[in-house]
């Protein structure tokens, strides 16, 4: 979400002084266990009395616990220093937008709740001398100077409230830098991150331009291809009591693309696929009672991405899909006597379909846009003649006036891939728990 | 391995180390680090008793209470948010080792009293010749 104007100068932002002192007292709540440990387990059992292959193995166990218990003092106390650098800045920033403000009123300029300012000095005139104004030939033009300057103060505003979300974005960016192990040492990615850099100004910085810095090489393949359609047809099979289906599908495009990232020990891979179109159907079956017909259409986007990091040994993988656009549905029942159904997708103009998914900062995105009339469409016409026979006339095809273009976009974004890699593991089940959730909604 | 009288003594004392560490992680060093794990949880307002019992991990599709108050929308509260996440599943896996070790320590003990045990009862059942032998 981005911060308005509201947001900002109604923040209290002094509660970051108690979350900045619990990291920091936790932080050195892990030095204190280090010290315990070091003295009552591995100082204990490395007195020389233990000897042989298990105390060796016991003793480079304990090395790394020693070592992931400083990393993860080193890690609060960074997170506790970003909090305070957050706290002076994001205050410092929100006085800036305020001190505008006030300078805006002091020359009578109203800022209105969304950061709008308008002049209002004339408002102070007397009657007599608004009349005066008004009257007077350069009125128009004073007005309009009125309205130009207002505009400044508000375009001045909106610029200190980017200010404010730009630094509360690079927070959490360098929070989750300072959380992120993508190191081998102690035990490995994923435990506590004894790099954790504390200076916001360093840390919250925008990710990298992909493949220039930070030593990463970037090597990415795609293929995209579209548009195209088709049709398909089957039926009656009275015997299985499903008489007809028709099929239909017209393919914007679709694009896939894989890349591959190396700094190292570290390789991140990815690949993403995604798909614009839309696909109808109708299918109708019949029982004693009369005929029961189906009909469903879905047009959008559908995109998915998949990364996998690896450090030697270690490796995570992480996928994610999601699925946007419409959906049509059509149920109908009808008599002995005939039948008539059909879906539609995309009648009338429509503006444009996006989906992307983003893994890891490996991510697609695909666009649609131009659609005019019925993208695809299948209809079912069944009827029943005189003699009582059924008569079934599946019909698909394509509308004509299917036109459009498709743009995909393939990323790898570096800094956010290594950020990423250290959660992947744990976000391998809930991101399984999206897709679900995510397609259930839809049908 | 030490050997003679003074191996012996060693052995015991090593099996004495081995149960004070274990007795201290049990009591201190692991419930220790599970409470101080929890500290900056709700911004440090969260009372964690020091002996605290292990919870279930903590979902990151659900918002943490950061301590932040009125920040709901902020990037920064969703950021602290992340990082009590990714902390509580770093000091899980520091935890779970903890607990391997330990296991490690009482395994070791175990081992070395049934060698100890063995060795005792070789030794029984070894007699040495006597001048009764072929009566």
């Amino acid at each position: 979400m981005t911060l308005d104007y509201h947001d900002v100068v109604t923040a209290d932002l002094s509660s970051f002084t108690d979350v900045a002192a619990a990291w920091k007292k936790m932080g050195e709540r892990f030095g204190e266990l280090k010290v315990d440990y070091e003295k009552h387990v591995q100082s204990v059992l490395g007195n020389g009395n233990w000897q042989g292959l298990a105390y060796g193995a016991q003793q480079h166990t304990a090395a790394a616990t020693a070592f992931e218990y400083g990393a993860a003092k080193r890690q609060a106390l960074a997170i506790a220093s970003l909090l305070t650098d957050a706290q002076t800045e994001l205050t410092r920033l929100q006085k800036a937008v305020k001190d505008l403000v006030e300078d805006a009123e002091k020359k009578d300029y109203k800022v209105d709740g969304s950061g709008k300012a308008t002049y209002v000095g004339y408002d102070k005139l007397s009657a007599q001398e608004r009349y005066t104004l008004q009257h007077d030939p350069d009125y128009p033009a004073l007005l309009a100077d009125a309205r130009e300057k207002a505009q400044g103060w508000t375009d001045r505003i909106a610029r200190a409230v980017e200010a404010v979300d730009t630094t509360d974005r690079s927070v959490k960016r360098a929070l989750s830098r300072a959380t992120s192990d993508g190191s081998t040492d102690g035990i490995g990615i994923g435990g506590f991150n004894t790099a954790a850099e504390g200076d916001l100004a360093k840390a919250g910085k925008p990710d990298p331009e992909p493949g220039k810095k930070d030593g990463w090489v970037s090597e990415t393949d795609s293929e995209a291809s579209g548009p195209g359609v088709g049709s398909e047809a089957s039926g009656p099979n009275v015997g299985k009591g499903k008489l007809a289906e028709a099929e239909a599908h017209a393919d914007l495009g679709r694009a896939k693309a894989e890349g591959t990232l190396t700094n190292g020990p570290l390789k991140l891979a990815g690949e993403a696929e995604a798909y614009a179109g839309a696909k109808a159907s109708a299918a109708a079956g019949i029982t004693h009672e009369g005929a029961q017909a189906e009909a469903g259409a879905f047009a959008g986007g559908e995109a998915s991405a998949g990364g996998t990091a690896d450090a030697g040994p270690v490796g995570v993988y992480a996928r994610a899909e999601t699925m946007a656009g419409a959906e049509a549905g059509v149920n109908a029942g009808a008599g002995l006597d005939g039948l008539n159904v059909g879906a539609e997708a995309f009648a009338g103009a429509k503006g444009g379909v996006g989906a992307g998914a983003d893994v890891g900062g490996i991510g697609v995105g695909v666009t649609a846009e131009g659609w005019a009339g019925p993208g695809a469409e299948a209809v079912l016409n069944a009827s029943k003649d005189a003699n009582g026979v059924w008569h079934f006339g599946p019909k698909v095809g394509i509308s004509p006036a299917l036109g459009g273009a498709v743009g995909f976009e393939f990323t790898v974004d570096p800094g956010k891939v290594v950020d990423t890699v250290s959660d992947a593991a744990g976000a391998v089940g809930d991101a399984a728990n999206w897709v679900g959730d995510g397609i259930g909604s839809l049908f | 391995m030490g050997s003679g009288e003074g191996g012996e003594q060693k052995l015991a004392s090593s099996s004495s180390d081995k149960q004070r560490a274990a007795t201290y992680m049990t009591e201190h060093q692991i419930p220790g680090t599970e409470a101080a794990a929890r500290m900056a949880a709700g911004g440090g307002a969260v009372r964690v008793p020091y002996l605290a019992a292990p919870t279930a991990p903590v979902s990151p599709l659900l918002k943490q209470d950061t301590g932040l108050k009125g920040l709901s929308g902020w990037a920064s509260d969703q950021g602290v948010s992340d990082a009590l996440v990714a902390w509580q599943g770093q000091a899980n896996r520091l935890t779970a080792r903890l607990q391997q070790e330990l296991a490690g320590l009482k395994k070791t003990r175990a081992t070395l009293n049934d060698q100890d045990l063995l060795a005792g009862a070789q030794a029984d059942s070894i007699r040495l010749p006597s001048s009764f032998d072929g009566m």
